[in-house]
């Protein structure tokens, strides 16, 4: 009877361990998105396709002066683009970081982040 | 010789429970950020925290690491950092500190973004 009691208190402990290793790795682990700033810079007389688009600050997304939705955008971001994308200076970090995880689902070649006023 | 008094079963729960707490708080406020922020929310990869720096950049451009206002002279050349800033923080404001942290070296920026609800 005195045995299984002791048994009954170990098996408690490591389950108290168990939940605080659980919490403690769900703390320190986030969720971010990488931006590579070495491949940033554009490389002169690369093959692939330079792509320009603005950001604008109501989130909406320019190509040569016009709005492209994001149906539109997947040709030209298929294609491993080098892209520069200008963002307006008065647009809030959530849409920029809300458009960056929209081009992580792209093969770029490189990505340049400029401002725009 | 006098008998030993037995310890009663719960006494190492209590203490192995007191234990977890302690340091389930000790980790809560180590990872409080320096200034109140509303970090952007996006879909992102997960990533541990634990070795790489982080800095925080509130509304206003004021950088903060561990706790310390810091400028962005005063930042270590470093091959990795992980930046969280304010949804609300203008892109005029952000875009020249990723700019410098470019220059001092710094080859991937983790930006780190809130669970998307």
């Amino acid at each position: 009877m005195r045995k299984r009691r002791e048994l009954g208190q170990s098996s408690d402990i490591a389950f108290l361990l168990i939940i605080f290793f659980l919490l403690l790795s769900g703390v320190t682990a986030s969720q971010s998105l990488d931006l590579n700033t070495s491949n940033s810079s554009i490389l002169v007389g690369e093959a692939q396709e330079h792509l320009e688009l603005t950001l604008k600050q109501d989130e909406t997304v320019l190509f040569q002066d016009r709005v492209l939705n994001n149906a539109e955008l997947t040709p030209f971001l298929n294609q491993k683009p080098h892209l520069t994308l200008s963002i307006e200076a008065a647009t809030d970090w959530q849409t920029v970081v809300s458009f960056l995880s929209l081009l992580e689902q792209y093969p770029l070649s490189s990505l340049s982040l400029e401002v725009v006023p | 010789m006098r008998k030993k008094r037995p310890t009663p079963p719960s006494a190492l729960t209590d203490i192995a429970f007191l234990l977890l707490l302690f340091f389930l708080i000790m980790a809560i406020t180590s990872f409080q950020t320096p200034v109140p922020l509303d970090p952007a929310q996006a879909q992102a990869q997960k990533i541990d925290l634990s070795t790489i720096p982080t800095l925080y950049i509130a509304k206003d451009g004021k950088i903060y690491q561990e706790g310390k206002l810091i400028t962005i002279e005063q930042v270590e050349e470093k091959p990795s950092y992980s930046l969280l800033a304010d949804r609300a923080t203008g892109f005029s404001t952000i875009h020249p500190i990723i700019e410098a942290l470019k220059n001092k070296g710094v080859e991937t920026l983790h930006l780190l973004v809130e669970e998307q609800e």
